[in-house]
């Protein structure tokens, strides 16, 4: 009978390995297909941009092009200079003759964003059969992972006090706690403040409505939250540093782990200086205080501010998508599985107390 | 149900004898259908890379694999790590193992290259798995299951399960236990105790304490009588000759208490916490018998003084089948009994005790206050507290199949916790639970230590005035113990 079950599981085991092969030519083929077409679609774009910009090149500083004139399409209505959306000239953020040969819609539209896909379709490539094959793993087990039905109120609880409060962790170090806090919930808290920037900026403007003083909390918020996120890592280089020789191990995946959340970070912010350098310096900029503070020290160097913004951006974005890759290989992938474990215990743990 | 058929129930969960007991539980080896069975381990040889059934363990467990960050917490606070600084039996050290050894085996690499392709060959893969394996199963059975990583984990590992389902499969493939422990959980298959006495004699000690007029009678035979309570006696209290006092005591505290309650006697077998600690799949089969004997019997409550039959009846054994009634602790049942006034302490027991929570009665089932009420509720007891108590108590290392497979370093664990003891400044060293006495015993004899070991029972049948007449001669035996000298049993290790 073990040696029947023995057979079948070889079987399974070569069906499912040519499955994944299977599955994983698919993948490639179709992002190739995606790609081709997402670049075909963007250099189609271009081309019909750059056709009217040939001659001459686009050269910003030469005319005061009016907005209409540059995208008179994509992001604005006729005769308007700002951006709908956002109510924003878009040559803050973009246009300069800094742009590797002066033509921002070529880069923008024909580089930076065919570059995007592909980044992130690598990232996706490495990320979703990693997320399969964990995911898989975890499925073959047979035993039940709960003994007693769900006791919702004490996953409740343990949502609120272990994963969010950290109260184990606050209990054992606070120095670990402050780290959790910083990185974790920050975290957390930064991906709601994007949503509500994304809602704010995007979908609000659409609906007629403006909602400006939000949008300087929100971006108060972006770099309050983005800070803390920065001490946080900074906390834990240092608790790193100071914990060597003792029981506390640092291995070769948390100097990675630390380095790619310090590399997005800083990136991050860098490209938010940079942004900030090559608008006007109106007193509103300064709720994005870390950003103005750090434009402010970059206005002194008369550097070419929008076009390295350019390639920070990539090296961000190639972080970003990397960070992704890395994720199901790491120990990154506790931020989805640690609360799982957490509710799962306290509810199991409600059981043992009535015993 | 009648006395006729439960007489039944308990015969036909028995070998007939002793011959044919091996036959018998080698057959019963071949019936959980995600184990390789022996001759299927042996035909596969050595090196042959025998598959980890990954299938034994929980989809929480091999989730609870990624959730481990190494954040290194556990290693601070293991107590076998603090007498043995290997990496490799760290929690922490023990998950990614396992975790690499799951992906190689089933991850998509290893599905992308076999190890038995060209590629695979080429790269080693098989034997390469197989040191790992090696490797760490070392580490994994380097653990006394106590779960105090689990109480520090700031992801709340269950670990002890975790460890418990591992080595399952560990044994399952062919790759555990290590030779001291397979000699244990073969005597338990075979005689229905890790002791390697045979069943006859395991009531031999009741026997001997009406002979000896420390008990008046031999309790109830609840295979022939019924009882309200059923005392589960346990391995350890009927076969090692220095722990048989806790089974005297307790008897004794529960005829004080006019409990009516009875033994299985030679016919009670093993709870089969040895098996399920090391990981073999015949557990399961054991403990199914002992839950249809125990339904059998038509108690109320089943009682026993050892933490490891309690933790394991009353936590591991409704995971195989239910059970028609309550399960206490010993302390759990007197503090019920002092609460409701039932019970008073009468004499007064002048020491100075410290209190050691046993890992299986205090983390694995919450039991911390229980012993302490009781221990407070005597007169003349003055009760410190030790160092590391409640869930951070320092574990004795008696458990888990450690003390077998490596008991020199559960001796420097209960050496360690005997300085403990010894640091409160307590003239007594109190436990629940035999198996930890057993343990702490070593440690106070290899440290010379100015402290005796006591059981909670026998404290409590002091303060009730129903110790027996030799106090004296205990009293004698105690301090030879304190000094070091006390013979420490038949030296049986788990």
């Amino acid at each position: 009978m073990a040696k029947a079950t023995n057979e079948e599981n070889k079987g399974m085991r070569k069906i499912s390995g040519k499955l994944v092969w299977v599955l994983s030519v698919c993948l490639v083929a179709a992002f190739v297909v995606v790609g081709a077409v997402g670049r075909v679609t963007t250099a189609d774009e271009g081309k019909r941009e750059n056709a009217r910009d040939r001659a001459p090149a686009f050269h910003v500083p030469e005319k005061n092009l009016t907005i209409s004139e540059i995208a008179p399409r994509l992001y604005h209505r006729k005769g308007e200079t700002l951006v709908r959306a956002t109510g924003k000239d878009c040559r803050e953020c973009h246009v300069s003759q800094t742009y590797p040969q002066g033509d921002f819609f070529g880069w923008e539209h024909r580089k930076k964003w065919t570059l995007h896909w592909w980044m992130f379709s690598l990232a996706m490539f490495v990320m979703l059969p990693g997320i399969y094959s964990t995911v898989s793993l975890w499925r073959r087990g047979r035993s039940p992972s709960l003994h007693h039905p769900v006791h919702w109120p004490s996953v409740v609880r343990a949502m609120a006090r272990d994963v969010i409060l950290g109260e184990r962790v606050r209990r054992q170090s606070g120095l670990r706690w402050a780290v959790f806090q910083l990185i974790s919930i920050a975290f957390l808290a930064l991906a709601v403040v994007f949503v509500m920037i994304v809602v704010q900026r995007f979908l609000l403007p659409l609906l007629g409505v403006t909602a400006d003083r939000a949008g300087l909390f929100l971006d108060f918020s972006a770099d309050f939250l983005g800070g803390c996120i920065l001490v946080g890592i900074l906390l834990a280089v240092y608790r790193r540093i100071a914990g060597r020789g003792g029981h506390f191990k640092t291995e070769a995946e948390d100097i990675v782990v630390l380095l790619l959340l310090l590399g997005i970070v800083t990136t991050g912010f860098f490209l938010e200086f940079c942004r900030l350098a090559v608008v006007d310096p109106q007193p509103k900029i300064w709720a994005s205080f870390l950003g103005a503070a750090g434009a402010s020290v970059l206005r002194t160097w008369d550097l070419p501010w929008t076009g390295i913004r350019f390639y920070i951006w990539i090296f961000h974005a190639g972080l970003v998508f990397a960070f992704f890759a890395y994720f199901p290989f790491s120990k990154l992938f506790h931020i989805v599985t640690s609360p799982v474990s957490i509710v799962a215990t306290a509810s199991e743990a409600h059981y043992k107390q009535r015993q | 149900m009648d006395d006729l058929k439960r007489e039944e129930i308990i015969e036909d969960t028995r070998p007939a004898s002793d011959a044919e007991e091996k036959s018998e539980t080698a057959e019963a080896s071949e019936t959980p259908d995600v184990q390789d069975s022996p001759a299927q381990v042996e035909a596969d040889g050595p090196g042959a890379g025998k598959r980890i059934r990954i299938e034994n363990l929980s989809p929480r467990q091999l989730l609870e694999l990624d959730t481990c960050t190494r954040c290194s917490e556990c290693v601070q606070w293991c107590p076998v790590y603090a007498q043995d600084e290997k990496d490799d039996l760290t929690p922490r050290a023990k998950a990614k193992a396992f975790r690499k050894i799951l992906r190689a085996q089933d991850g998509i690499l290893s599905m992308l290259v076999p190890p038995d392709s060209w590629l695979g060959r080429k790269l080693k893969l098989r034997e390469r798995q197989e040191k790992r394996i090696e490797r760490f199963v070392q580490g994994l059975y380097e653990c006394s299951t106590c779960g105090q990583c689990h109480y520090v984990c700031p992801s709340y590992i269950d670990t002890v399960e975790l460890w418990e389902g591992i080595r399952k499969s560990i044994v399952s493939a062919g790759y555990g236990p290590l030779e001291n422990q397979a000699a244990l959980t073969s005597s338990v298959k075979a005689y229905d105790n890790p002791w390697l006495q045979p069943r006859s004699v395991r009531d031999k000690w009741a026997k001997r304490a009406k002979k000896q007029r420390q008990i008046k009678e031999v309790p109830k035979n609840l295979a022939k009588e019924k009882a309200e309570v059923l005392y589960f006696v346990g391995c350890t209290a009927s076969f090692d000759v220095n722990i048989k006092e806790v089974a005297v005591n307790t008897v004794k505290l529960l005829n004080a208490c006019n409990v009516d309650f009875g033994m299985l006697g030679a016919k009670e077998k093993c709870c089969g916490s040895v098996l399920l600690r090391v990981g073999d799949p015949e557990y399961e089969r054991l403990a199914r018998e002992n839950i249809e004997i125990f339904n059998s019997l038509g108690i109320k409550t089943l009682v026993t003084s050892c933490s490891g039959c309690y933790k394991t009846i009353s936590q591991d054994y409704p995971k195989v089948g239910e059970m028609n009634f309550e399960i206490l602790h010993m302390v759990q049942f007197i503090d019920r009994l002092i609460q409701e006034d039932k019970i008073h302490f009468k004499q007064e027991v002048p020491m100075k005790v410290t209190y050691h929570d046993p890992c299986h009665l205090g983390r694995a089932s919450g039991i911390y206050e229980a012993p302490r009420r009781i221990l407070k509720s005597v007169p003349g007891i003055e009760f410190v507290e030790i160092e590391r108590h409640h869930e951070n108590s320092r574990c004795c290392g008696a458990g888990g199949g450690l003390k077998a497979g490596f008991p020199e370093v559960q001796q420097k664990m209960s050496q360690a916790r005997v300085r403990d003891a010894v640091a409160t400044g307590a003239t007594d060293f109190v436990t629940a639970c035999p198996f930890c006495y057993q343990g702490l015993s070593v440690g106070i004899t290899a440290e010379q230590a100015p402290i005796r070991m006591r059981d909670i029972t026998e404290i409590l049948t002091r303060a009730l005035g129903v110790a027996d007449d030799k106090g004296e001669d205990e009293e004698e035996g105690s301090e030879k113990q304190g000094s070091g000298v006390r013979d420490q049993g038949s030296g049986t290790d788990v």
